[in-house]
């Protein structure tokens, strides 16, 4: 488990969230410390990409507390989340279809003012996923669903993350691209220390690349317990 | 004196463009900038009529009237799949070509139109001061507003308010909502023929400044301000924009040329403004006398033990012997969308008085499933059997009138309607429901009453009756998935298809869902869940059909399922 | 003969015919080109684009015989206030109303900009008259190319239009803000979560589509008049083009479809009055929303059930 205070990197207490007046999450809380993966389970419909889209500010919750790097970016817009280094890669719709990749890559750097670490993250992107290489003025919705969701991955990488929140990446791939994309994401943890938080419903790759793991239902969190301890659990069938 | 009388006559010709405007865009949201176009179909046609050829007030009048309405049912045909933005640009190409193919008509007067038409005879006396002209405008104009007033208060006003809150709800309870927009579209079209032709012996001219784009807007702006879906409030909208022309002619003493710009510019910018900051209007929806009264009344009116006790808790669906074991059976179904094959070879069967779960993986087709069983989407291939009859390819309307309904994951409960209604909405065989009831003189009060006691025990049925009159769109989204069951149980269809009823909320509510679900067997009814909460399917179901990319894969209980190795593989993806 | 019989008189009626749908199609086009950009954009019905239109050209007639001034100051100046005026339709009345009506936005915005133009139409005739005014920019004669009659400055608009819409395609392809403007047309959600600041975008598209209206309503004035309802008829063969072209994405392939329009009404007035020709255009429409009509009611669906409502996120300037 993460201490609290300096390590962690992203503190989320008692989030309240939803839509309108409606709320869909009732209390979760949550924390990811540099180089960690988190994933969050659960079935359709739990409140997992409420979760998400409340840490990143897409919407304002209702009520809790989040902070990044012990600062606290409750109430702000998601455009000053992006600017203090989180990145959020939605489950569908996730590239720009129309832009080539390379405009996409350089579109997800705005946030990055320097030059020179731009190309550092181009050249981390092309040894992560070497396909992007050789297809730079391609248009990215003329690819893969599995490429473009790599495209997507390199995309988060383009701005020098301390945080990424991923909703779903393996959604719609076919097992061989799912588990490259989940290599990567370790890697990136790894090399990086980038902390990640990864919402799935295929649970048996998440568990591969995670280190803890949230379980939610019905809006709240069911349980809390290390990918070791779930992996030899007997089945999940009861957590969903 | 006379000039305030004139004023009073311009209000109530209005009135009449404005009342039937609100009964077509208020009430059954329909966005229309035609109606203008309308007016001058009716006003043209009955001054080239008297003018031309000598006809007198009444034919010429009746003529007018028809032409509009049945443009207004030709107009109707593209506009019936069409809404938002699309609908006004089609009304709005209506009203310019109607107006372009009339000014290039030059039997018609060209761009200076009829200037001469003859006067109307009304009992032996001519009408020439607009005093006289109020002894046909006054009850011209109350006419039309009763006749508004009885629609709008109908059991078919209650499911035009449906058809703008939501119309696959609407449409998935039995009703068919196209015919109502192409009777509703018809009848105010012929409404704004009737103002039209008003208009035009009023001036004694027909001209196409009459009834151009501004004078839409203007009409708009006297619903919208007055309030939309309250017909009072549109008598106040329109006294007030009428007024508006001595206002700034009086009061702010400009010339009428100069008072005509500033009115224009006085009505766009109101609309603007009503719409920023208050755009129920200056009188909301439901804020009428009867309203008031009802409310003031001990008890809110409420006769919640006297019905609901009797039948307390349940409607029983009477289930004849001799019919097939099988509610529902659904073979070979198949569905592709552009290349993707959303349902591929499904087979789903229903047994009668069970409750049958469907899970499977997200994407695997299951809402997909839900609209091809209600008819929301035609199979490619497959049938549909419902209680031995195949109901394959039928419209939902139809579907749910046979008796097998859904509910909706984002529950689609009618916003603006009171909870009452919303079930109302649902109860099936009431009278007053057509739009025919324009025409039939018969009270309406004994079969609404009849319709709003069935409703309160379904309210009943699910905990609610005591925030019947209460707007749906203010309760809890818990609640409202409450009031969307009852909404389908007072439908009396015995085959019911919930769609993830107990998502999006919490713990608490969910097993006051699960509770209710769980009496509906007892109670006759037919039941097939799709959730993706296993937990809950759990509780519920008898029995669990899996789905998996686009058909059912296996079927049992849920400890036989998940004892499957290949099912676990499929819902929580291959182990590595 | 066979001209005779459809009853063209000659085949150079034909050829003017064609030139004129040229000169008018680029007119078209441009004016599409300001407005589809503006809908693909950020999504709004911007119907008081009308009024932006007629704000450029008709207030630099005003500022040219009224208060004198030259030519280019007066339609700098009605440029200026064109774009103004676009920027505050969407900071002063869109935004907020889009944030409060939730899921009946786009009707209200466009019953809304309704209201816009009626208002701001009838202010400019009280202010000044309802018109129309001459608007006496550069001189302009005729010239003769291969027996069609036509002006230099019809000449200069045609290089106008096809410059500015080049002009437009160059900035989304190339620059970085282009980019953006692209990105924000493709997936605002996307675009916000990569930091780019959408409500800013949007504030420069509005700016931008007004910009090219006015231009085009100047072009449009030198050529006949200025009046302050002038831009009624021309928001109408915006949408008209933008709806026909679909893919709103290139300023070039709008300034085509702008052409087709105007050949058809330019070879219908051959035959109809110049009135039932612009009514052609409508027709055309007419046509175009019933066939969608159609085709949806052939698939078993409709254009007002959408089976899987959208949630409003902030950000995404919805």
């Amino acid at each position: 488990m993460a201490q609290w205070g300096s390590e962690a990197l992203l503190e989320v207490a008692g989030l309240r969230a939803g839509y309108g007046r409606r709320p869909v999450v009732y209390g979760v809380d949550l924390e990811v410390s540099p180089g960690e993966i988190v994933a969050v389970l659960g079935h359709n419909g739990a409140g997992k990409t409420t979760t998400l889209n409340a840490i990143f500010g897409f919407i304002e919750p209702m009520a809790g507390r989040v902070s990044l790097e012990g600062s606290e970016v409750t109430t702000l817009p998601a455009v000053e989340h992006a600017r203090r280094g989180m990145t959020y890669v939605p489950a569908e719709r996730f590239v720009f279809q129309d832009l080539s990749v390379r405009d996409n890559l350089l579109l997800a750097a705005t946030q990055e003012p320097s030059p020179e670490r731009r190309a550092d993250h181009e050249h981390r992107v092309d040894a992560l996923f070497p396909v992007l290489g050789e297809r730079r003025t391609q248009r990215a919705g003329t690819m893969s669903g599995g490429e473009q969701r790599m495209l997507s991955i390199g995309m988060a990488l383009m701005a020098g993350p301390r945080l990424m929140l991923l909703d779903e990446p393996s959604l719609g791939l076919s097992p061989l691209y799912v588990e490259t994309i989940m290599d990567a994401i370790r890697t990136v943890a790894d090399e990086l220390r980038v902390g990640v938080v990864m919402l799935e419903q295929n649970v048996a790759q998440a568990l591969r690349v995670a280190d803890r793991v949230y379980v939610m239902r019905s809006g709240e969190t069911i349980a809390h317990e290390t990918a070791a301890q779930l992996r030899t659990r007997e089945h999940l069938w009861d957590l969903f | 004196m006379t000039y305030w009388i004139d004023v009073l006559d311009q209000a109530l010709i209005f009135a009449v463009f404005a009342l039937s405007l609100n009964l077509l865009m208020g009430f059954a949201g329909q966005v229309s900038i035609a109606h203008g176009a309308f007016g001058a179909i009716g006003g043209y046609l009955a001054g080239y009529l008297a003018q031309e050829h000598g006809w007198a007030f009444g034919p010429a009048l009746a003529i007018g009237v028809a032409a509009a309405l049945v443009l207004g049912l030709i107009v109707s045909l593209p506009a019936l799949r069409l809404a938002g933005e699309y609908l006004i640009l089609l009304t709005l190409a209506i009203q310019i070509i109607t107006l372009v193919v009339i000014t290039s008509i030059s039997a018609l007067g060209g761009l200076t139109g009829l200037s001469a038409l003859p006067g109307i005879s009304l009992f032996g006396s001519t009408l020439l001061t607009p005093q006289d002209f109020l002894k046909l405008l006054v009850p011209i104009a109350l006419a039309v507003f009763l006749l508004m007033r009885r629609v709008a208060g109908s059991p078919a006003g209650r499911v035009l308010r449906g058809i703008r809150e939501d119309e696959l709800a609407t449409q998935s309870l039995g009703k068919d909502v196209f015919a109502y927009k192409s009777q509703v579209f018809a009848l105010t079209a012929g409404l704004a023929g009737l103002g039209g032709v008003l208009l035009a012996y009023y001036n004694g001219v027909v001209a196409p400044g009459m009834f151009g784009f501004s004078v839409s807007m203007t009409v708009i702006v006297m619903v919208i301000l007055g309030g939309s879906a309250n017909l009072y409030g549109t008598l106040v909208g329109t006294a007030l924009v009428v007024a508006s022309g001595p206002f700034f002619q009086k009061a702010i003493k400009l010339s009428v040329d100069k008072s005509s710009l500033a009115q224009l510019v006085a009505y766009g910018v109101a609309l603007v403004a009503v719409l920023r900051w208050r755009p129920q209007g200056i009188v909301p929806e439901g804020a009428t006398p009867s309203a008031l009264l009802r409310r003031m009344r001990p008890g809110g009116g409420m006769r919640v033990a006297g019905a609901a006790e009797q039948a307390r808790g349940a409607r029983v669906v009477a289930i004849g012997s001799g019919q097939p074991a099988l509610a529902l059976e659904a073979r070979a179904l198949s569905k592709s969308f552009g290349g993707i094959r959303a349902v591929e070879g499904l087979d789903l069967s229903l047994e009668r008085g069970r409750i049958t779960g469907l899970i499977g993986p997200n994407g695997a087709g299951k809402t997909t499933v839900f609209n091809l069983l209600t008819g929301a989407l035609k199979p490619d291939h497959g049938t549909v059997v419902l209680g031995g009859r195949d109901i394959t390819g039928l419209p939902p309307h139809l579907i749910a009138r046979a008796g097998m309904v859904r509910s909706f994951q984002d529950v689609r409960t009618f916003g603006r309607l009171t909870v009452l209604e919303n079930v109302m909405m649902g109860v099936a065989g009431q009278r007053g429901e057509r739009m025919r009831v324009v025409l039939s003189p018969l009270p309406l009060r004994t079969g609404d009453r009849r319709t709003r006691d069935r409703a309160l025990e379904w309210l009943d049925f699910v905990g609610l009756a005591q925030r019947a009159d209460e707007p749906a769109g203010s309760l809890a989204f818990g609640e409202q998935k409450l009031v969307a069951l009852a909404r389908v149980l007072a439908t009396e269809a015995e085959v019911l298809l919930l769609d993830e009823p107990a998502s999006g909320i919490d713990r608490r509510w969910s097993d006051h869902m699960i509770e209710h679900i769980a009496r509906l067997p007892e109670a006759g009814r037919t039941v097939c869940i799709v959730e993706h909460n296993l937990d809950v399917v759990q509780r519920l179901a008898h029995r669990i059909c899996f789905m998996h990319e686009g058909s059912v894969t296996a079927e049992g209980t849920m400890a036989e399922l998940s004892r499957q190795e290949r099912l676990q593989e499929a819902y929580f993806g291959p182990v590595g | 003969m066979i001209c005779a019989f459809i009853g063209i008189d000659s085949g150079s009626e034909v050829l003017q015919a064609l030139v004129n749908g040229v000169i008018n199609g680029c007119g078209y086009g441009l004016l599409a080109v300001g407005f589809a950009l503006i809908l693909s954009v950020t999504g709004r019905f911007h119907f008081a684009y009308a009024l932006t239109y007629a704000l450029a050209a008709f207030l630099a007639a005003v500022l040219e015989r009224v208060y004198g001034l030259p030519f280019a100051p007066a339609a700098a100046a009605g440029l200026a206030t064109a774009a103004v005026a676009g920027v505050a339709c969407d900071t002063v009345v869109y935004r907020p109303l889009s944030d409060r009506a939730g899921s009946g936005a786009m009707l209200a915005v466009f019953v809304a900009s309704l209201g816009i133009v009626i208002a701001g139409e009838n202010a400019l005739s009280l202010a000044w008259g309802p018109g129309p005014r001459n608007l006496t920019g550069i001189g302009s004669h005729s010239i003769s190319v291969a027996g069609a009659t036509l002006t230099t400055l019809d000449v200069v608009s045609v290089v106008v239009s096809v410059a500015l819409s080049g002009g437009l395609w160059l900035l989304l392809s190339r620059s970085g803000f282009g980019r953006q403007i692209k990105a924000v047309r493709a997936n605002a959600q996307m675009s916000t979560a990569i930091g780019i600041d959408v409500a800013r975008v949007h504030t420069a598209v509005f700016a931008i589509g007004s910009l090219v209206g006015g231009v085009a309503a100047l072009l449009y004035a030198l050529k006949y008049a200025a009046s302050p309802d002038m831009g009624e008829n021309a928001v109408f063969y915006a949408l008209i083009v933008t709806f026909l072209a679909v893919s709103s994405s290139s300023p070039l392939r709008l300034l085509a479809v702008g052409v087709g329009v105007a050949l058809v009404e330019r070879v219908a007035s051959i035959w109809l009055s110049p009135q039932l020709s612009t009514g052609v255009v409508f027709v055309l429409l007419l046509a175009f929303l019933s066939h969608r009509s159609l085709r949806l009611a052939l698939g078993g669906r409709s254009l007002s059930f959408n089976l899987a409502r959208r949630r409003t996120i902030r950000g995404a300037a919805g």
